[in-house]
């Protein structure tokens, strides 16, 4: 992302993380689009790049950090209010 | 491309050429340090030394062991009592080559006398390493610890990307990188098992998190329920995996070779794991560069101070505000990535230079500031 206010670390990623604090109704260039903050975004959160449907990953470093509890537009803070830790899985699964 | 360096008869190439007065009990630290005060020796006291017993015992043994034989020392003098469990000759005797000395104080007679002859020692080590010449040594020769102690937000974010891009260059190089920390690994374990060389690794891997996990349960602790804590979740970290994924990308992406108990001796080129004591930093940069690291790449949000007695320790922050706060202590600013004024591969091309300049000689804060920390970390030993 060129964009000075997020930086996404993988390009398989779904969110990005603010590098200085957003507000809801600002736009973030993301590969040319515009997406537009559905939340604020303080430093350091993460924000969906595209729609992540309820049941499916958070995707960050391009590996699953976590699930959604919820559909999340594009543009939503995305934390533990809208998701769950997978860390027995993860543990399972291996 | 080479650095300058200290080519080692063992084959191995140092980035420092120490005299190095190793204390074999802690009973021997006072003639160690003021031996090391008259002369400016780096000095290496262990915190116990004596009445260990089973895995507390082999784990002192192998870091002492692992600093006598350690590329960045270039000349020895161990200091013993005499009745401790390791004996001073024998340790003296794992130098291999280097110049070598040993003295026991109820052998020569007491406080003044150890001291004396020990000074008078050092200093015919330190003339004589004077004389030698850095010269060109080839880059495979090169093992990166890779350590966190005070993250924060910029840590996860680039911070430690920026030594994982290092780390998969300098493997690239036909060098080797150390991960430590059985804690960051807990929640990324699903993304370490499939870049572990083995199965056997893989469960290597994993015995070595429950260990962690069980190590709560004994304190009456769930690991899980303490991770993320309240600050990271604050600072937009929101689960255990994320926390794990954000430590772990300091070992890039490499295929992981082995792994090593805690100050074991590194057994290739490429990606390993060691079991540091705990993740503790201090105790774990100690593991790891006893096991061979000849540099640290140490990543810190708040800011840390520390070194290591026998490796340049690289402090790398993300966090603009610990540069100004304190920026002598700081050897990387990666803060340029987080203002996008960089991207993690150019950041990471000038974190390689920088460890590139440090290897041939360059001081490190750490080093200048006088920061040559040495624990072995026997919290809980196994």
């Amino acid at each position: 992302m060129t964009d000075r206010k997020a930086i996404v670390i993988d390009p398989r990623d779904n969110v990005a993380t603010a590098i200085q604090n957003l507000n809801k109704g600002e736009s973030v260039n993301q590969e040319a689009e515009a997406i537009f903050l559905r939340s604020d975004i303080p430093f350091g959160h993460k924000f969906a790049l595209s729609d992540i449907p309820n049941g499916t990953y958070i995707i960050k470093y391009g590996s699953p950090i976590g699930r959604a509890t919820v559909d999340i537009t594009r543009g939503e803070h995305v934390h533990v209010h809208n998701v769950e830790d997978i860390v027995d899985e993860v543990r399972k699964g291996v | 491309m080479p650095f300058l360096g200290f080519a080692r008869d063992m084959g191995n190439a140092g980035v420092r050429n120490h005299v190095v007065i190793v204390s074999t009990v802690f009973c021997s630290s006072t003639v160690t340090r003021k031996i090391g005060q008259a002369t400016g020796a780096i000095t290496v006291i262990p915190d116990g030394g004596c009445l260990e017993l089973g895995p507390a015992l082999e784990h002192t043994e192998r870091v002492l062991r692992g600093v006598v034989m350690h590329p960045n020392v270039g000349a020895v003098l161990v200091i013993g009592l005499g009745c401790e469990q390791l004996s001073a000759e024998d340790l003296a005797s794992a130098a291999q080559g280097k110049p070598s000395e040993y003295l026991n104080i109820q052998t020569i007679g007491g406080t003044s006398a150890a001291i004396e002859r020990g000074i008078r020692l050092a200093r015919k080590m330190i003339d004589h390493l004077a004389q030698i010449e850095r010269r060109p040594c080839s880059e495979d020769n090169l093992v990166l610890a890779t350590q966190c102690g005070g993250s924060d937000t910029g840590s996860g974010l680039a911070a430690n990307p920026v030594v994982g891009y290092v780390a998969d260059r300098l493997i690239e190089a036909g060098g080797a990188v150390l991960l430590g920390e059985p804690g960051n690994l807990y929640g990324a374990i699903g993304s370490i098992i499939p870049r572990a060389l083995t199965p056997k690794i893989g469960r290597q891997i994993i015995a070595m998190t429950d260990y962690i996990e069980a190590y709560y349960k004994r304190l009456g602790r769930e690991f899980r329920q303490a991770n993320p804590t309240p600050g990271n979740i604050a600072g937009g970290l929101t689960t255990l995996v994320e926390k794990s994924l954000g430590g772990f990308c300091k070992g890039g992406t490499s295929p992981i070779q082995g792994v090593l108990k805690a100050g074991e001796q590194m057994r290739g080129k490429g990606l390993w794991i060691m079991d540091t004591s705990l993740g503790v930093d201090t105790f774990a940069t100690t593991d790891m560069v006893a096991g061979g690291a000849q540099l640290v790449a140490f990543t810190t949000g708040r800011g840390n101070p520390v070194g290591s007695a026998l490796a340049p320790v690289i402090k790398i922050t993300a966090a603009q505000e610990t540069v100004s706060t304190m920026g002598e202590n700081i050897d990387f600013d990666a803060s340029s990535i987080l203002r996008a004024e960089e991207t993690i591969m150019e950041g990471g091309e000038r974190l390689f230079r920088l460890m590139l300049e440090i290897a041939c000689g360059r001081l490190t804060t750490a080093e200048m500031l006088g920061h040559f920390e040495f624990s072995i970390g026997n919290l809980d030993p196994h």
